[in-house]
């Protein structure tokens, strides 16, 4: 059935073929401005320095930390220019631990323009490793949120365990992150986007 | 006026203009609150004029302006000794004499600082925080040391809370040169006492403004 429809309709074929072209090109990144950024496990910022963090041969970042005091969370901060929209954040990751899991937030941090005031937090997407999968990967979902850079900074908290408890070590790590936004002025909807977009 | 006492004062103006632009070696003084105790470590101070008048600045960018911001989560102590601690933007320097902090800032080729903005709670009577923007700059292809040049900067004053502390470089930008030098901004969290206070102050972000 497929195979008439194709046959009598050949601009059907041409439709399809562009459509998945535009499909493998949108993943390498050069439709519609889009941006990705990965960064390494390891990258991410403790916000505590009582945090103990190691090293996986990838890169990734674990938390040595047993209970004693102190937070047990990591940042990557994120660039996002103004007036970009962030479609995702992709988190790969490994979770043996029976007794942890890895959670997310992605999280919007806005203060006034040109006055003091304190950060305000927003959560925007959450997501967590589950059970004790070995290799996992998750997916939070941002809905092209416009980012407001003037204003607000952006950025992925990963925790390990809650704040002065013990952490589950090389048995749970952020392995990688990935940022994905969109450049929405860009004209030409090709190799052809601005410089630095 | 003739043409040539004309000429003679926009010579004389301009002369004036690069003297107060020039570098020059940083005191004992202005060593140690921003950090660079080590005396083999070239530091030079940029004494540039800034404009002290109403901010007007719009969040849309107006100009073309772009933002890059980096949280205070992101600045790195300058040594291991460096104790920190808080709620994701903000750190606190929570206990000891390491109190400096550092993030770098990678900005386009070309592109003009015109603003730095620092974010920060400061409830402490006896300190304040410092923020210095600095420049490291290396010759391009020889082994020469590298020389850093505190470009800008300012402090938290008294115990306002939450405030903000602008370096205004609109009228003298600074144009990036990533061939040649890294940019960052340092702050110190703990002058003139050294000795860190915890809570009473905190790092929330360093936002730069610029034009790309």
């Amino acid at each position: 059935m497929t195979f008439q429809i194709i046959q009598c309709k050949p601009n059907a074929v041409l439709f399809a073929a562009v459509l998945a072209l535009g499909a493998a090109q949108a993943e390498a990144g050069v439709l519609y401005g889009t941006d990705y950024d990965s960064y390494n496990g390891r990258s991410g910022r403790p916000t505590d320095s009582l945090l103990s963090l190691g090293r996986d041969g990838n890169f990734g970042a674990y938390c040595q930390s047993g209970a004693s005091s102190g937070r047990r969370t990591v940042v990557y901060p994120f660039d996002i220019k103004n007036g970009y929209e962030i479609f995702s954040v992709r988190v790969w990751g490994f979770d043996e631990a029976t007794s942890n899991d890895l959670s997310y937030e992605m999280v919007q941090s806005c203060q006034p323009f040109l006055s003091g005031g304190a950060p305000v937090r927003t959560v925007l997407a959450t997501a967590a490793s589950s059970g004790s999968p070995g290799e996992f990967s998750e997916y939070l979902y941002l809905d092209q949120h416009v980012a407001t850079s003037s204003t607000c900074a952006y950025f992925l908290e990963a925790r390990f365990a809650p704040d002065n408890s013990a952490c589950a070590g090389f048995d749970l790590r952020s392995v990688r992150v990935r940022v994905l936004s969109n450049n929405p002025d860009v004209i030409f909807r090709n190799g052809f986007a601005p410089w630095g977009s | 006026m003739s043409t040539r006492l004309k000429a003679i004062v926009m010579a004389v103006g301009c002369l004036a203009t690069s003297a107060a632009l020039a570098d020059r070696p940083a005191t004992q003084d202005e060593r140690l609150a921003a950090g660079f105790e080590d005396p083999s470590m070239s530091l030079m101070i940029r004494d540039l004029p800034l404009p002290a008048g109403p901010d007007s600045r719009a969040p849309d960018g107006g100009s073309g302006d772009e933002w890059l911001t980096r949280i205070g989560t992101a600045f790195q102590g300058r040594t291991g000794d460096f104790n920190f601690g808080g709620q994701a933007p903000s750190i606190a320097c929570t206990s000891g004499s390491e109190r400096f902090a550092s993030a770098n800032f990678d900005l386009p080729a070309g592109a003009a600082i015109k603003y730095v903005d620092l974010f920060a709670y400061d409830n402490s009577s006896s300190e304040n925080m410092l923020v210095f923007l600095i420049s490291v700059c290396q010759g391009t292809a020889d082994a020469d040391p590298p020389v850093s040049t505190i470009l800008a900067q300012s402090a938290t004053n008294a115990t306002p809370g939450d405030t903000l502390v602008t370096l205004n470089l609109s009228a003298t930008p600074i144009i990036v040169d990533r061939y040649s030098c890294r940019y960052m901004v340092r702050v110190n969290m703990a002058s003139p006492g050294g000795t860190c206070v915890g809570g009473s102050i905190f790092l929330d972000k360093v936002r730069i403004q610029y034009t790309p």
